[in-house]
């Protein structure tokens, strides 16, 4: 904190910042390299704000790709239906979320379990790319590939955007998986599994995004 | 004092545990951000060389078209076999050369050479907030770069449907030679860029907001940090609709989709695509591509700033109106895109629309040149090199900005969108004038950034070869484009609306390309020479007040020996009256000597603006 001569300047010239109720979080990285009691920082640490910022990125290359749908398919209606194991895969990412939300409220209570709830989402994450799969296939079977029309020319493409980016929530789930085995310490399991949730959360408001998305255009 | 003893010892073992210690991880490898700036530098300017050298070889053929250069074969092995340019090579040299220079020189010096350089040194921390991603943003631009350059040997040629590469020219690859595999490889290139740079863009950003040292105030960050992060930012939310344009594209080209594609006879045959927009490609491409412009030139009026007040010795004239017209011009850079759509048969009231936003951007704009005026203005400025480019700066800036207020009207767009007006307008505002703050910003942060002082001689030659000759270039292309000179004609003998004097503004412009195009030579020269053999630099040579100047020169690796410095005013203190000397250092106790920084608007109104009273107060 300030020093008692510095207080004294600072009280005069600068307005006090409103500070965040929220208590400081429990990491903000290396501590040579960060600054812990550092006035000067947000209220979140840098990881989350990246994180945060990346998702933003990432809402810009979903945002493109739906609004290049929109304009290309111009109102017309869904030429197909779309297959039921698109609400299996839709069910399997919002429970997927919830696993997550119970995983970090453990880990923040410090209970082991929460590593079975790492493992939950895992398997709900390969379940969901085996239902994938599976509506690909469905859609394949009667024809509607890729280059039929605009409308699963896009479904494809989505999807398959949205199924890379599920595989990368793969890798963060296994890097907490490391994390965990290597018996890292707190704050830094906090910051994994924070990091893997946050994105997470993401991919799954992405799949309801792009569900609705092909609900809409089938009006 | 025992256990002062004991924490200097555990400081220095964990300095000396962060301290890279092999070659590989010190220089190569490395998670330092001086050195991944130094790597961005020298692999951008390698980069923007090679685009230079292509401008010399088209502008040759313009000058004397089918003119037979035997030495050039060697320069261009493909296209050019009998030293005489065929028309694809000028059709590649062209994209190439667009592509380079906006994306591998501008945009990775700006962002990533000054922006992993500049942004911890001024805010006051150790490094960035993810060394690790910084790396591997380098090493995903050194790969994109890789690609680019590779793709101008494959035997089709490299990509040649301009840097916007358009489709269907750009999705068929038998539309033109470079259509094939060029084309795939410079959309690879792209994606690859984009990676790297939304890597760099996360960290820039997040570093200027969390990792600030103690004092260091957003409303006391230096413009440069400012420009650089706003610019980031644009990078962030922009660049993703470029990386999805090119993903449909390589689908368009490779599975046979109809993105961008309608139905197309190319040759007498039937292209199997139905329905596609080429329209969309544009949109997609001009959402990256005007917020882009502004990615290279913020980060330079950042620089500018820094350097204006410095030379001027007095304080940037309104910080907080400067911050928050960057913002401005930001915010107003996602919504002009179609301004250059005008011609692509746009409902005109949507394109009055785009006239409106266009135009308002040259408020925050105009604002930000009376300030740079304003901070002249009375100074006692030292014509240092940094300073030269940076008074060229605003000179390129006002006259690019004062076209794009023609070209900003549709009216007048739609006769001179595809003549050299446009091609003249956006080379002075967005070319030169970020090329003016690169070239200001090496000069000025050259000392700290090696330990080394530059030629200030050799400097100022290089600055007036290169203001007189860019001119010379550009002045003329303006005339031509008002005369009609259409943009993209690799010949134009044969034409009967064009008057023969046109062909002698043509060759003006070559020579004044190649003379502007030596001038660079010097600069090389000057850079590796001084960077070898040049004066040792102290630490603050320029008297600047900012806080990379208070660290030693060149930084060591966590930049501050000891503990981070501490900030007590903003880093503007230039000339204030009272002060001892005519700069305060951003690290002087407000005790110590007085600031400026809440005072302004009454020195203003007294009149005790700076000049007269440097120094003679204490």
């Amino acid at each position: 904190m300030d020093t008692p001569t510095d207080t004294a300047m600072v009280t005069t010239l600068e307005k006090s910042r409103p500070r965040s109720v929220v208590p400081p979080p429990p990491d903000r990285g290396n501590s040579w390299w960060g600054s812990d009691d550092d006035p000067q920082s947000l209220a979140v640490p840098s990881w989350q704000f990246g994180m945060w910022l990346g998702l933003g990125t990432l809402t810009v290359l979903f945002a493109a790709l739906s609004s290049a749908y929109i304009v290309r398919v111009g109102g017309e209606p869904l030429s197909f239906a779309l297959p039921s194991t698109l609400w299996i895969s839709t069910a399997i990412l919002v429970a997927n979320s919830i696993a997550l939300i119970q995983a970090r409220r453990l880990l923040a209570r410090k209970e082991q379990s929460f590593v079975r709830w790492l493992a939950v989402s895992f398997v709900f994450a390969l379940g969901f790319l085996v239902s994938q799969v599976i509506t690909w296939s469905i859609l394949a079977s009667q024809g509607v590939f890729m280059t039929a029309n605009p409308h699963s020319s896009f479904f494809y493409v989505l999807t398959a955007v949205h199924g890379l980016h599920v595989v990368g929530g793969l890798g963060a789930l296994l890097r907490c998986g490391v994390h965990v085995r290597r018996r890292s310490r707190w704050p830094q399991l906090v910051r994994a599994v924070g990091m893997t949730a946050t994105y997470w959360h993401f991919v799954d408001a992405v799949w309801l995004w792009i569900v609705f998305l092909f609900l809409w255009t089938s009006l | 004092m025992e256990s002062n003893v004991i924490a200097n010892a555990e400081a220095a073992v964990q300095t000396h545990h962060h301290e890279p210690q092999s070659f590989w991880t010190k220089y190569v490898f490395s998670q330092d951000h001086k050195v991944i700036a130094m790597q961005y530098m020298i692999t951008a300017l390698i980069m923007g060389f090679i685009g230079m050298v292509m401008s010399w070889i088209f502008r040759i053929q313009l000058a004397w078209p089918d003119h037979n250069l035997p030495f050039m074969r060697f320069l261009m092995p493909t296209n050019m076999e009998s030293g005489t340019l065929q028309t694809p090579g000028y059709y590649m040299l062209v994209t190439m050369h667009g592509t380079i220079m906006v994306f591998f020189l501008l945009t990775a010096i700006l962002t990533g050479g000054f922006g992993n350089f500049l942004i911890p040194l001024q805010v006051g921390a150790r490094d960035m907030a993810f060394p690790f991603l910084n790396m591997l943003s380098y090493w995903f631009y050194f790969l994109s770069c890789v690609v680019i350059t590779v793709s101008l040997f494959v035997s089709t040629g490299a990509a040649s449907a301009g840097w916007t590469s358009y489709p269907p020219l750009s999705a068929l690859a038998k539309a033109t030679p470079g259509s094939g595999l060029g084309q795939d490889l410079w959309l690879v290139a792209i994606a690859l860029f984009i990676v790297a740079s939304t890597m760099g863009s996360l960290n820039y950003v997040t570093t200027a907001l969390n990792m600030r040292t103690k004092g260091m105030t957003l409303m006391r960050m230096p413009l440069t940090v400012w420009g650089i992060i706003v610019a980031a930012v644009l990078g962030l939310f922009a660049f993703p609709a470029l990386f999805a344009g090119a993903v449909l594209l390589l689908l368009d080209r490779h599975l046979g989709t109809s993105f961008f594609l309608p139905h197309l006879v190319l040759g007498g045959e039937h292209i199997v695509r139905d329905g596609g927009s080429p329209l969309l490609w544009q949109h997609l491409f001009w959402f990256l591509g005007h917020p882009e412009v502004y990615i290279l030139i913020l980060p330079a009026m950042g620089i500018t700033s820094e350097i204006l007040s410095n030379g001027a010795r007095k304080p940037i004239f309104g910080y907080k109106v400067m911050v928050g017209s960057l913002v401005a011009i930001a915010f107003m850079s996602f919504i002009v895109w179609g301004h250059h759509m005008f011609v692509s048969g746009m409902n005109p009231w949507l394109g009055f629309a785009f006239v409106i936003t266009t135009l308002i951007i040259a408020v925050p704009s105009a604002i930000k040149t009376f300030n740079w005026l304003g901070t002249l203005w009375k100074g006692n400025i030292r014509f240092t090199t940094p300073m030269l480019y940076a008074i060229g700066f605003i000179s390129t800036f006002v006259t690019g900005g004062l076209t794009g207020i023609f070209l900003g009207n549709s009216a007048l767009d739609i006769p001179l969108h595809d003549t050299y007006f446009v091609v003249a307008h956006f080379h002075v505002v967005m070319g030169l004038s970020s090329v003016f703050g690169i070239f200001g910003g090496i000069y000025y942060w050259f000392p700290k950034m090696t330990g080394k002082m530059m030629s200030e001689r050799w400097g100022k030659v290089h600055f007036w070869l290169t203001f007189i000759g860019s001119y010379g270039v550009f002045w003329t292309m303006h005339y031509l484009g008002f005369m009609g000179m259409p943009r993209r004609y690799f010949s134009y003998e044969s034409y009967q609306f064009l008057p023969p004097s046109m062909h002698t503004l043509q060759i003006i412009i070559t020579i004044s390309a190649l003379i502007v195009g030596a001038a660079q030579l010097i600069f090389v020269v000057n850079f590796l020479y001084s960077w070898l053999r040049g004066p040792k630099a102290p630490d603050n040579p320029w008297q600047a007040t900012s806080l990379e100047w208070q660290a030693p020169t060149p930084p060591p690796h966590g930049n501050w020996v000891g503990q981070l410095p501490e900030v007590h005013r903003w880093p503007y203190d230039y000339s204030v009256p009272g002060a001892s000397v005519d700069f305060v250092p951003q690290t002087v106790p407000l005790e110590v000597e007085p600031s400026g920084e809440h005072h302004r608007t009454a020195v203003a109104v007294n009149g005790h603006t700076n000049g007269h009273s440097n120094g003679h107060h204490a």
